[in-house]
Protein backbone atom coordinates (compact mmCIF):
# COMPACT_ATOMS: atom_id res chain seq x y z
CA UNK A 1 0.00 0.00 0.00
CA UNK A 2 1.25 3.46 -0.85
CA UNK A 3 1.03 6.19 1.73
CA UNK A 4 0.22 9.39 -0.12
CA UNK A 5 1.32 12.20 2.08
CA UNK A 6 1.17 14.96 -0.44
CA UNK A 7 -2.36 15.74 0.62
CA UNK A 8 -1.44 16.06 4.28
CA UNK A 9 -1.15 19.63 5.44
CA UNK A 10 2.36 20.37 6.58
CA UNK A 11 2.04 21.75 10.06
CA UNK A 12 5.55 21.37 11.43
CA UNK A 13 7.25 24.70 11.75
CA UNK A 14 10.74 23.66 12.71
CA UNK A 15 13.31 22.40 10.30
CA UNK A 16 16.59 20.58 10.69
CA UNK A 17 18.62 23.73 10.24
CA UNK A 18 16.77 25.43 13.05
CA UNK A 19 17.19 22.39 15.29
CA UNK A 20 20.90 22.19 14.49
CA UNK A 21 21.19 25.86 15.40
CA UNK A 22 19.64 25.12 18.78
CA UNK A 23 21.99 22.17 19.32
CA UNK A 24 25.09 24.25 18.59
CA UNK A 25 23.89 26.72 21.22
CA UNK A 26 23.80 23.82 23.69
CA UNK A 27 20.04 23.74 23.73
CA UNK A 28 18.37 20.34 23.87
CA UNK A 29 15.99 19.03 21.23
CA UNK A 30 12.71 20.83 21.98
CA UNK A 31 10.66 18.05 23.49
CA UNK A 32 7.31 19.64 22.72
CA UNK A 33 8.04 19.05 19.05
CA UNK A 34 7.61 15.59 17.63
CA UNK A 35 8.86 13.11 16.65
CA UNK A 36 11.24 12.61 19.55
CA UNK A 37 13.65 9.80 18.74
CA UNK A 38 16.21 8.14 21.01
CA UNK A 39 17.92 4.78 21.39
CA UNK A 40 21.15 2.93 20.78
CA UNK A 41 22.99 -0.25 19.80
CA UNK A 42 25.02 -2.11 22.42
CA UNK A 43 27.38 -5.06 22.26
CA UNK A 44 26.04 -8.37 23.63
CA UNK A 45 27.78 -10.35 26.37
CA UNK A 46 28.80 -13.18 24.01
CA UNK A 47 30.63 -10.80 21.66
CA UNK A 48 32.20 -8.96 24.56
CA UNK A 49 33.60 -12.25 25.94
CA UNK A 50 35.01 -13.21 22.53
CA UNK A 51 36.38 -9.70 21.89
CA UNK A 52 34.21 -9.36 18.76
CA UNK A 53 32.96 -5.92 17.71
CA UNK A 54 29.29 -4.96 18.08
CA UNK A 55 27.59 -6.17 14.90
CA UNK A 56 24.42 -4.12 15.40
CA UNK A 57 24.16 -0.55 14.12
CA UNK A 58 21.54 2.17 14.19
CA UNK A 59 21.18 5.68 12.81
CA UNK A 60 18.30 8.11 13.33
CA UNK A 61 17.77 11.70 12.31
CA UNK A 62 15.19 14.45 12.28
CA UNK A 63 14.83 16.07 8.86
CA UNK A 64 12.94 19.12 7.70
CA UNK A 65 9.18 19.32 8.17
CA UNK A 66 9.24 17.05 11.24
CA UNK A 67 10.20 13.98 9.25
CA UNK A 68 11.91 11.31 11.33
CA UNK A 69 14.13 8.54 10.00
CA UNK A 70 15.24 5.45 11.91
CA UNK A 71 17.38 2.69 10.41
CA UNK A 72 18.64 -0.34 12.37
CA UNK A 73 20.70 -3.29 11.22
CA UNK A 74 21.97 -6.52 12.72
CA UNK A 75 25.22 -7.91 11.29
CA UNK A 76 25.03 -11.68 11.09
CA UNK A 77 26.70 -14.02 13.60
CA UNK A 78 30.17 -15.18 12.71
CA UNK A 79 30.38 -13.34 9.35
CA UNK A 80 33.72 -11.57 9.46
CA UNK A 81 32.79 -8.04 8.31
CA UNK A 82 29.13 -7.95 9.32
CA UNK A 83 29.81 -5.03 11.69
CA UNK A 84 30.97 -3.04 8.65
CA UNK A 85 27.96 -4.26 6.66
CA UNK A 86 25.51 -3.12 9.33
CA UNK A 87 27.11 0.31 9.71
CA UNK A 88 27.34 0.87 5.96
CA UNK A 89 23.71 -0.23 5.47
CA UNK A 90 22.24 2.15 8.08
CA UNK A 91 24.30 5.13 6.91
CA UNK A 92 23.47 4.47 3.26
CA UNK A 93 19.73 4.20 3.94
CA UNK A 94 19.62 7.41 5.99
CA UNK A 95 21.67 9.30 3.39
CA UNK A 96 19.38 8.15 0.59
CA UNK A 97 16.28 9.31 2.46
CA UNK A 98 17.85 12.70 3.15
CA UNK A 99 18.79 13.02 -0.52
CA UNK A 100 15.26 12.19 -1.65
CA UNK A 101 13.64 14.74 0.66
CA UNK A 102 16.29 17.34 -0.17
CA UNK A 103 15.75 17.05 -3.90
CA UNK A 104 12.05 16.36 -4.09
CA UNK A 105 10.79 17.95 -0.89
CA UNK A 106 7.79 16.62 0.91
CA UNK A 107 5.24 17.48 -1.75
CA UNK A 108 4.36 14.36 -3.67
CA UNK A 109 6.53 12.14 -1.53
CA UNK A 110 5.39 8.56 -1.07
CA UNK A 111 6.81 7.15 2.11
CA UNK A 112 6.56 3.53 0.92
CA UNK A 113 8.58 4.33 -2.19
CA UNK A 114 11.13 6.18 -0.13
CA UNK A 115 11.80 3.32 2.30
CA UNK A 116 11.98 0.89 -0.63
CA UNK A 117 14.52 3.11 -2.39
CA UNK A 118 16.54 3.35 0.82
CA UNK A 119 16.76 -0.45 1.16
CA UNK A 120 17.77 -0.82 -2.51
CA UNK A 121 20.44 1.83 -2.05
CA UNK A 122 21.76 0.14 1.11
CA UNK A 123 22.12 -3.10 -0.88
CA UNK A 124 23.94 -1.21 -3.66
CA UNK A 125 26.35 0.33 -1.17
CA UNK A 126 27.07 -3.10 0.35
CA UNK A 127 27.95 -4.42 -3.13
CA UNK A 128 30.33 -1.48 -3.62
CA UNK A 129 31.84 -2.01 -0.17
CA UNK A 130 32.42 -5.70 -0.90
CA UNK A 131 34.34 -4.70 -4.06
CA UNK A 132 36.31 -2.10 -2.15
CA UNK A 133 37.24 -4.55 0.62
CA UNK A 134 37.71 -7.34 -1.92
CA UNK A 135 35.53 -9.64 0.13
CA UNK A 136 32.38 -11.63 -0.62
CA UNK A 137 29.11 -9.78 -0.33
CA UNK A 138 28.10 -12.42 2.23
CA UNK A 139 30.93 -11.23 4.49
CA UNK A 140 28.88 -8.06 4.99
CA UNK A 141 25.64 -9.94 5.72
CA UNK A 142 23.14 -7.98 7.78
CA UNK A 143 19.43 -7.36 8.27
CA UNK A 144 17.84 -3.93 7.80
CA UNK A 145 14.79 -2.04 9.07
CA UNK A 146 14.14 1.38 7.55
CA UNK A 147 11.46 3.56 9.15
CA UNK A 148 10.26 6.94 7.90
CA UNK A 149 7.95 8.94 10.15
CA UNK A 150 5.78 11.83 9.08
CA UNK A 151 3.26 13.22 11.55
CA UNK A 152 1.49 10.11 12.93
CA UNK A 153 2.18 7.96 9.86
CA UNK A 154 5.08 5.59 9.27
CA UNK A 155 6.38 3.41 6.47
CA UNK A 156 8.74 0.50 7.08
CA UNK A 157 11.06 -1.38 4.72
CA UNK A 158 12.37 -4.56 6.30
CA UNK A 159 14.59 -7.55 5.47
CA UNK A 160 15.41 -10.17 8.10
CA UNK A 161 14.46 -10.34 11.74
CA UNK A 162 13.87 -7.68 14.37
CA UNK A 163 10.55 -5.82 14.37
CA UNK A 164 8.66 -2.54 14.65
CA UNK A 165 5.99 -2.27 17.33
CA UNK A 166 3.67 0.71 17.69
CA UNK A 167 1.10 2.01 20.10
CA UNK A 168 -2.07 2.97 18.26
CA UNK A 169 -5.20 4.08 20.11
CA UNK A 170 -3.84 2.61 23.35
CA UNK A 171 -3.20 -0.80 21.78
CA UNK A 172 0.07 -2.42 20.75
CA UNK A 173 0.47 -3.46 17.13
CA UNK A 174 3.35 -5.07 15.25
CA UNK A 175 3.81 -2.90 12.17
CA UNK A 176 6.63 -5.00 10.77
CA UNK A 177 7.17 -8.62 11.80
CA UNK A 178 10.42 -10.61 12.03
CA UNK A 179 11.09 -12.46 8.76
CA UNK A 180 9.74 -15.98 8.72
CA UNK A 181 12.17 -18.72 9.71
CA UNK A 182 11.51 -21.90 11.60
CA UNK A 183 14.80 -22.05 13.44
CA UNK A 184 16.28 -19.57 15.85
CA UNK A 185 19.65 -19.31 14.04
CA UNK A 186 18.31 -18.76 10.51
CA UNK A 187 17.58 -15.50 8.71
CA UNK A 188 17.53 -14.08 5.14
CA UNK A 189 19.88 -11.07 5.06
CA UNK A 190 20.08 -8.02 2.79
CA UNK A 191 23.07 -9.65 1.08
CA UNK A 192 21.23 -12.83 0.00
CA UNK A 193 20.70 -13.57 -3.69
CA UNK A 194 16.92 -13.19 -3.63
CA UNK A 195 16.89 -10.39 -1.06
CA UNK A 196 14.34 -8.30 -3.00
CA UNK A 197 11.77 -11.12 -2.73
CA UNK A 198 12.12 -10.88 1.02
CA UNK A 199 11.71 -7.11 1.23
CA UNK A 200 8.56 -6.30 3.17
CA UNK A 201 7.01 -2.85 3.02
CA UNK A 202 4.40 -1.97 5.61
CA UNK A 203 2.93 1.08 7.23
CA UNK A 204 0.43 2.46 9.66
CA UNK A 205 -1.17 5.68 10.86
CA UNK A 206 -2.48 7.21 14.06
CA UNK A 207 0.66 6.10 15.88
CA UNK A 208 1.43 7.50 19.32
CA UNK A 209 4.78 5.77 19.92
CA UNK A 210 6.87 3.15 18.20
CA UNK A 211 9.89 0.98 18.87
CA UNK A 212 12.33 -0.35 16.29
CA UNK A 213 14.59 -3.18 17.45
CA UNK A 214 16.91 -5.94 16.32
CA UNK A 215 16.79 -9.65 17.07
CA UNK A 216 18.63 -9.25 20.40
CA UNK A 217 15.49 -7.61 21.88
CA UNK A 218 13.00 -9.88 20.14
CA UNK A 219 12.57 -12.41 22.97
CA UNK A 220 12.13 -9.57 25.44
CA UNK A 221 9.40 -7.80 23.51
CA UNK A 222 7.57 -10.43 21.47
CA UNK A 223 5.85 -13.72 22.16
CA UNK A 224 5.24 -16.29 19.43
CA UNK A 225 2.27 -18.44 20.31
CA UNK A 226 0.87 -20.95 17.82
CA UNK A 227 3.10 -19.38 15.18
CA UNK A 228 1.64 -15.89 15.68
CA UNK A 229 3.83 -13.07 16.96
CA UNK A 230 2.35 -10.84 19.63
CA UNK A 231 3.80 -7.73 21.24
CA UNK A 232 4.12 -8.00 25.00
CA UNK A 233 2.42 -5.29 27.05
CA UNK A 234 4.64 -5.97 30.07
CA UNK A 235 7.62 -4.87 28.01
CA UNK A 236 6.33 -2.06 25.77
CA UNK A 237 3.73 -0.30 27.93
CA UNK A 238 6.19 0.89 30.60
CA UNK A 239 8.72 1.95 27.95
CA UNK A 240 6.22 3.94 25.89
CA UNK A 241 4.84 5.56 29.03
CA UNK A 242 8.37 6.50 30.05
CA UNK A 243 9.17 7.81 26.54
CA UNK A 244 6.22 10.21 26.61
CA UNK A 245 7.45 11.75 29.83
CA UNK A 246 11.17 12.15 29.23
CA UNK A 247 12.67 15.51 30.08
CA UNK A 248 16.16 15.10 28.65
CA UNK A 249 16.91 13.21 25.46
CA UNK A 250 20.55 12.46 26.32
CA UNK A 251 19.51 10.92 29.62
CA UNK A 252 16.79 8.96 27.86
CA UNK A 253 19.35 7.52 25.43
CA UNK A 254 21.56 6.55 28.36
CA UNK A 255 18.56 4.91 30.07
CA UNK A 256 18.04 2.77 26.96
CA UNK A 257 21.72 1.81 26.90
CA UNK A 258 21.54 0.86 30.57
CA UNK A 259 18.45 -1.24 29.88
CA UNK A 260 20.09 -3.04 26.96
CA UNK A 261 23.21 -3.93 28.97
CA UNK A 262 21.23 -4.81 32.11
CA UNK A 263 21.40 -8.31 33.57
CA UNK A 264 17.70 -8.79 32.84
CA UNK A 265 18.21 -8.25 29.09
CA UNK A 266 21.62 -9.96 28.90
CA UNK A 267 20.23 -13.07 30.56
CA UNK A 268 17.45 -13.17 27.98
CA UNK A 269 19.75 -12.80 24.97
CA UNK A 270 23.53 -12.84 24.73
CA UNK A 271 23.31 -11.16 21.31
CA UNK A 272 24.03 -7.50 20.41
CA UNK A 273 20.96 -5.32 20.92
CA UNK A 274 19.46 -2.26 19.29
CA UNK A 275 16.37 -0.46 20.54
CA UNK A 276 15.12 2.91 19.27
CA UNK A 277 11.94 4.62 20.45
CA UNK A 278 10.03 7.38 18.64
CA UNK A 279 7.28 9.46 20.22
CA UNK A 280 4.95 10.73 17.50
CA UNK A 281 2.27 12.33 19.65
CA UNK A 282 2.81 14.08 22.95
CA UNK B 1 17.88 8.69 35.21
CA UNK B 2 15.34 5.86 35.22
CA UNK B 3 16.21 2.21 35.74
CA UNK B 4 14.14 0.80 32.89
CA UNK B 5 15.15 -2.80 33.65
CA UNK B 6 13.12 -2.50 36.86
CA UNK B 7 9.93 -1.45 35.13
CA UNK B 8 9.81 -3.92 32.24
CA UNK B 9 8.88 -7.59 32.09
CA UNK B 10 10.40 -10.02 29.61
CA UNK B 11 7.98 -11.59 27.08
CA UNK B 12 9.78 -14.84 26.50
CA UNK B 13 12.25 -15.79 29.22
CA UNK B 14 12.52 -19.40 27.97
CA UNK B 15 15.86 -20.55 26.54
CA UNK B 16 15.94 -21.64 22.88
CA UNK B 17 16.10 -25.42 22.54
CA UNK B 18 18.11 -27.86 20.46
CA UNK B 19 16.46 -31.28 20.44
CA UNK B 20 18.49 -34.41 19.75
CA UNK B 21 17.16 -37.94 19.34
CA UNK B 22 19.73 -40.66 19.90
CA UNK B 23 18.68 -43.63 17.82
CA UNK B 24 20.61 -46.56 19.27
CA UNK B 25 20.94 -50.09 17.96
CA UNK B 26 20.70 -52.57 20.86
CA UNK B 27 20.26 -55.67 18.72
CA UNK B 28 21.94 -58.93 19.80
CA UNK B 29 25.14 -58.26 17.84
CA UNK B 30 25.90 -55.12 19.88
CA UNK B 31 26.91 -57.41 22.77
CA UNK B 32 29.96 -58.54 20.77
CA UNK B 33 33.37 -56.88 21.26
CA UNK B 34 32.18 -54.87 24.27
CA UNK B 35 30.21 -52.52 21.97
CA UNK B 36 27.16 -52.13 24.21
CA UNK B 37 29.31 -51.43 27.29
CA UNK B 38 31.22 -48.75 25.42
CA UNK B 39 27.94 -47.27 24.19
CA UNK B 40 26.60 -47.15 27.76
CA UNK B 41 29.77 -45.43 28.97
CA UNK B 42 29.55 -43.01 26.03
CA UNK B 43 26.07 -41.92 27.11
CA UNK B 44 27.44 -40.97 30.54
CA UNK B 45 30.28 -38.97 28.92
CA UNK B 46 27.69 -37.20 26.77
CA UNK B 47 25.66 -36.09 29.79
CA UNK B 48 28.75 -35.00 31.76
CA UNK B 49 30.07 -32.88 28.88
CA UNK B 50 26.81 -31.13 28.09
CA UNK B 51 26.01 -30.38 31.72
CA UNK B 52 29.37 -28.64 32.18
CA UNK B 53 28.52 -26.02 29.56
CA UNK B 54 26.25 -23.24 30.85
CA UNK B 55 24.36 -22.59 27.62
CA UNK B 56 24.15 -26.18 26.36
CA UNK B 57 22.87 -27.32 29.77
CA UNK B 58 19.90 -24.99 29.40
CA UNK B 59 19.31 -25.61 25.71
CA UNK B 60 20.01 -29.24 24.77
CA UNK B 61 17.09 -31.64 25.13
CA UNK B 62 17.67 -35.33 24.60
CA UNK B 63 15.52 -38.37 23.82
CA UNK B 64 16.61 -41.97 23.27
CA UNK B 65 15.00 -44.57 21.04
CA UNK B 66 16.47 -48.07 20.99
CA UNK B 67 15.93 -50.66 18.31
CA UNK B 68 16.59 -54.36 18.91
CA UNK B 69 14.04 -56.70 20.36
CA UNK B 70 11.58 -53.83 19.81
CA UNK B 71 11.51 -50.14 18.95
CA UNK B 72 11.23 -48.33 22.24
CA UNK B 73 11.38 -44.76 23.50
CA UNK B 74 13.45 -45.48 26.55
CA UNK B 75 13.85 -41.81 27.36
CA UNK B 76 11.41 -39.17 26.12
CA UNK B 77 12.64 -35.60 25.61
CA UNK B 78 13.96 -33.94 28.73
CA UNK B 79 16.57 -31.41 29.74
CA UNK B 80 20.06 -32.83 30.12
CA UNK B 81 19.78 -32.44 33.90
CA UNK B 82 16.74 -34.71 33.96
CA UNK B 83 18.42 -37.24 31.68
CA UNK B 84 19.59 -40.35 33.49
CA UNK B 85 21.87 -42.29 31.12
CA UNK B 86 20.23 -45.72 30.78
CA UNK B 87 22.03 -49.05 30.96
CA UNK B 88 21.20 -50.64 27.61
CA UNK B 89 20.92 -54.39 27.19
CA UNK B 90 21.01 -56.22 23.88
CA UNK B 91 18.55 -58.55 22.25
CA UNK B 92 16.77 -59.22 18.96
CA UNK B 93 17.06 -57.98 15.39
CA UNK B 94 17.51 -54.50 13.83
CA UNK B 95 14.14 -52.80 13.14
CA UNK B 96 15.88 -49.65 11.90
CA UNK B 97 13.03 -48.48 9.64
CA UNK B 98 10.45 -48.36 12.42
CA UNK B 99 13.00 -46.72 14.70
CA UNK B 100 13.69 -43.91 12.21
CA UNK B 101 9.94 -43.45 11.77
CA UNK B 102 9.53 -43.15 15.54
CA UNK B 103 12.32 -40.56 15.65
CA UNK B 104 10.53 -38.43 13.02
CA UNK B 105 7.31 -38.56 15.04
CA UNK B 106 9.10 -37.63 18.24
CA UNK B 107 10.84 -34.66 16.56
CA UNK B 108 7.60 -33.35 15.05
CA UNK B 109 5.77 -33.66 18.39
CA UNK B 110 8.57 -31.79 20.13
CA UNK B 111 8.56 -28.98 17.56
CA UNK B 112 4.80 -28.69 17.94
CA UNK B 113 5.23 -28.38 21.69
CA UNK B 114 7.86 -25.66 21.23
CA UNK B 115 5.62 -23.79 18.80
CA UNK B 116 2.61 -23.96 21.12
CA UNK B 117 4.65 -22.72 24.06
CA UNK B 118 6.35 -19.99 22.02
CA UNK B 119 9.81 -21.50 22.54
CA UNK B 120 12.45 -20.74 19.90
CA UNK B 121 14.37 -23.75 18.65
CA UNK B 122 17.29 -24.84 16.53
CA UNK B 123 17.13 -27.49 13.82
CA UNK B 124 16.78 -30.85 15.63
CA UNK B 125 19.27 -33.71 15.30
CA UNK B 126 18.66 -37.42 14.72
CA UNK B 127 21.83 -39.29 15.61
CA UNK B 128 21.79 -43.02 14.79
CA UNK B 129 24.37 -45.59 15.86
CA UNK B 130 24.10 -49.11 14.41
CA UNK B 131 26.26 -52.17 13.86
CA UNK B 132 23.94 -53.95 11.46
CA UNK B 133 21.52 -53.56 8.63
CA UNK B 134 17.76 -53.07 8.82
CA UNK B 135 15.75 -56.23 9.28
CA UNK B 136 12.37 -54.55 8.78
CA UNK B 137 13.09 -53.19 5.29
CA UNK B 138 15.40 -53.68 2.33
CA UNK B 139 16.19 -51.55 -0.71
CA UNK B 140 13.25 -51.52 -3.08
CA UNK B 141 10.47 -52.48 -0.68
CA UNK B 142 7.69 -50.13 0.41
CA UNK B 143 9.02 -49.46 3.91
CA UNK B 144 12.51 -48.73 2.50
CA UNK B 145 11.16 -46.23 -0.01
CA UNK B 146 9.07 -44.50 2.68
CA UNK B 147 11.95 -44.20 5.12
CA UNK B 148 14.51 -43.15 2.51
CA UNK B 149 12.13 -40.47 1.21
CA UNK B 150 11.49 -39.21 4.75
CA UNK B 151 15.21 -38.91 5.45
CA UNK B 152 16.00 -37.20 2.16
CA UNK B 153 13.01 -34.82 2.11
CA UNK B 154 13.42 -34.12 5.81
CA UNK B 155 17.04 -33.10 5.26
CA UNK B 156 16.30 -31.10 2.10
CA UNK B 157 13.45 -29.24 3.79
CA UNK B 158 15.64 -28.67 6.83
CA UNK B 159 13.26 -30.49 9.16
CA UNK B 160 16.16 -32.12 10.98
CA UNK B 161 19.78 -33.19 10.58
CA UNK B 162 20.25 -36.94 10.12
CA UNK B 163 23.58 -38.43 11.15
CA UNK B 164 24.39 -42.13 10.99
CA UNK B 165 27.34 -43.82 12.60
CA UNK B 166 28.29 -47.34 11.55
CA UNK B 167 29.97 -49.73 13.97
CA UNK B 168 31.58 -52.84 12.49
CA UNK B 169 30.07 -54.97 10.84
CA UNK B 170 27.35 -52.47 9.80
CA UNK B 171 26.20 -52.51 6.19
CA UNK B 172 27.77 -49.31 4.87
CA UNK B 173 26.23 -49.70 1.44
CA UNK B 174 22.70 -49.57 2.83
CA UNK B 175 23.51 -46.70 5.19
CA UNK B 176 25.07 -44.78 2.31
CA UNK B 177 21.93 -45.18 0.27
CA UNK B 178 19.76 -44.06 3.17
CA UNK B 179 21.78 -40.93 3.92
CA UNK B 180 22.19 -37.76 1.93
CA UNK B 181 25.41 -37.56 -0.15
CA UNK B 182 26.59 -34.49 1.75
CA UNK B 183 26.04 -36.16 5.12
CA UNK B 184 27.19 -39.75 4.54
CA UNK B 185 27.46 -42.36 7.31
CA UNK B 186 30.73 -42.42 9.21
CA UNK B 187 32.39 -45.64 10.29
CA UNK B 188 33.38 -45.66 13.94
CA UNK B 189 36.67 -47.12 15.11
CA UNK B 190 35.53 -49.84 17.45
CA UNK B 191 37.32 -48.43 20.51
CA UNK B 192 36.31 -44.82 19.96
CA UNK B 193 32.81 -44.65 21.45
CA UNK B 194 33.97 -42.15 24.08
CA UNK B 195 35.44 -39.86 21.42
CA UNK B 196 32.26 -40.20 19.36
CA UNK B 197 30.10 -38.95 22.25
CA UNK B 198 32.62 -36.23 23.05
CA UNK B 199 32.29 -35.05 19.43
CA UNK B 200 28.49 -35.14 19.71
CA UNK B 201 28.45 -33.07 22.91
CA UNK B 202 31.01 -30.58 21.52
CA UNK B 203 28.93 -30.22 18.35
CA UNK B 204 25.74 -29.60 20.28
CA UNK B 205 27.55 -27.08 22.50
CA UNK B 206 28.58 -25.17 19.33
CA UNK B 207 25.09 -25.30 17.86
CA UNK B 208 23.35 -24.27 21.07
CA UNK B 209 25.48 -21.13 21.36
CA UNK B 210 25.05 -20.11 17.72
CA UNK B 211 23.21 -16.94 16.85
CA UNK B 212 21.18 -15.80 13.90
CA UNK B 213 22.92 -16.36 10.59
CA UNK B 214 25.83 -18.18 12.10
CA UNK B 215 27.29 -21.07 10.12
CA UNK B 216 28.26 -23.60 12.75
CA UNK B 217 31.48 -25.46 12.06
CA UNK B 218 31.27 -28.87 13.72
CA UNK B 219 34.43 -30.20 15.36
CA UNK B 220 36.63 -32.43 13.22
CA UNK B 221 35.89 -36.13 13.43
CA UNK B 222 38.69 -37.93 15.22
CA UNK B 223 36.79 -41.11 15.89
CA UNK B 224 36.20 -42.34 12.36
CA UNK B 225 37.92 -45.13 10.52
CA UNK B 226 37.68 -43.14 7.33
CA UNK B 227 37.45 -39.36 7.48
CA UNK B 228 34.77 -38.18 5.11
Amino acid sequence: MINPINTVKICHAFCKGFWKHLMTKGIEHPLHLVPIIFGSSVIGPSHEKKNIKCQDACCYELLNHGIGVIVVSDGLGSVKNSDIGATEAVNAAVNKIKEIFNTKGIEGAHLDNIVENAVFYARQILEQKADELQCNLQDLACTIIVVVIYQDTVSVGHIGDGAVVAKIKDKLKIISYPGESEYVNEVVPLTSKDWDKHLRISGSSEIECLAVFTDGCQKAGLKKMENIWKPYNGFFDPLFLYAKEIKNIKEAKQDIINLLISEKMSKNSEDDKTFVIAVLKN
Amino acid sequence: MTDLAKIIDIANPEESKVAVVLLLDNSGSMSENDKINQLNKGLKTFKEDIIENDLARKRVEVAIITFGDEVKIIHDFSSIEQFEPPYLKTDGLTPMGDAILKAFELIEERKEKYRKSGINYYRPWIFMITDGEPTDMEPGDKQWETIKKLVHIGEEEKKFLFFSVAVNPANMEILNELSLPDRPPVKLKITKFKELFKWLSDSLISVSSSKVGEQVALPSIGWAEISI
